[in-house]
């Protein structure tokens, strides 16, 4: 292979490092699950910490039902950088659901609220009322499959 | 973004979108993710182009992509297209329904792969040499006319993001 093609073909991925940076950015990411062969994805905030993704839930949301009964999942987490260039980390395994320690989950959840809302988040009596006690569920998932794209020919990070 | 004890107030109540928000948002250049599973029930999802006719979302596959092996075996499917302006504010178009899947008269099908490009790329854009080799693959149209679609909007405003 010469240092062309190699670059190249490296051009088409995402190295480790730009994973970890791109998805500390507060972004969304498409959740989908699956129950008796019927897809559902939906747009979801997360933390990633280098090798689980973690979802913070409220415990009647369809998605936890969903995994209750079939664990797999599937993620995309993807920007367009306008025309048909874009980036996207796509993720599959099994998701685990934990409950407790409350304060551990509570712990998680809160962090992630941090990542989207800034530092003050949690002093907001909004956010106080989303968070109701014993209702909140964590979604860990630590994929045994990423794929990466980067079409994206200008550098890379989330727009706007 | 600046914190403010009423921001939230403001804009964590959710609306849904009226069909004539849903058809300007889905005609902008954005990405929509589509959920698909396999016959051992595995989700798949993936980012794609797309286009939007008021009635059905067009994307262009091919016979060897994961989303169309799956849609062949499952017709059923969601798509979610969305967005955010930071906090709790953000909307969601998320789509339901079976799938059809097109692959003849290759006139029509390269007429749809066509404006699908040329949505995301422009009219000049899509005459470039890259788009029209790819226009003149071989593809697999998916169309999807929902049976079901949910929105939310907490911005209040998803329009103006873009211009």
């Amino acid at each position: 292979m010469n240092d062309e093609t190699r670059l190249r073909s490296e051009a088409r991925m995402l190295r480790r490092d730009e994973i970890d940076a791109l998805l500390a950015f507060p972004m969304l990411a498409r959740l989908a699950t699956a129950r008796d062969n019927k897809p559902h994805v939906v747009p979801v905030w997360f933390d990633w910490d280098g090798e689980s993704l973690w979802i913070a839930n409220d415990k009647s949301h369809r998605k936890i039902a969903e995994l209750r009964v079939n664990p797999h999942v599937a993620v995309s987490i993807d920007q367009t950088c306008g025309g048909l260039r874009f980036w996207a980390v796509l993720m599959e395994g099994q998701a685990e659901l934990i409950e407790e320690p409350e304060d551990f989950v509570r712990e998680v959840t809160e962090r992630i609220y941090v990542k989207y809302m800034g530092k003050g988040a949690m002093g907001l009596p909004t956010l106080q009322r989303m968070l109701p006690e014993g209702e909140l569920i964590l979604v860990k998932f630590t994929p045994t499959k990423i794929i990466t794209w980067n079409d994206a020919d200008t550098g890379i990070g989330p727009i706007g | 973004m600046t914190l403010s004890d009423d921001m939230p107030l403001q804009h964590g109540d959710p609306r849904t979108l009226s069909k004539d928000e849903i058809d300007r948002l889905l005609g902008h250049q954005v990405l929509a993710r589509i959920a698909t599973c396999d016959d051992a029930g595995e989700p798949h999802v993936v980012p794609v182009a797309f286009l939007w006719d008021g009635e059905s979302m067009w994307i262009e596959s091919s016979t060897t992509a994961r989303k169309a092996q799956n849609l062949y075996k499952n017709r059923r499917c969601m798509v979610s297209v969305d967005g955010t302006q930071g906090g709790l504010r953000f909307w969601a178009i998320l789509l339901k329904g079976e799938a059809e899947l097109i692959t003849a008269p290759v006139d029509h099908v390269r007429e749809i792969v066509t404006r699908i490009y040329t949505k995301h790329l422009g009219a000049e854009g899509v005459l470039a040499p890259q788009p029209q080799a790819m226009i003149a693959a071989e593809h697999v149209v998916v169309k999807l006319t929902p049976a079901k679609i949910i929105t939310w909007d907490t911005t209040h405003s998803p329009l103006p993001l873009f211009g």
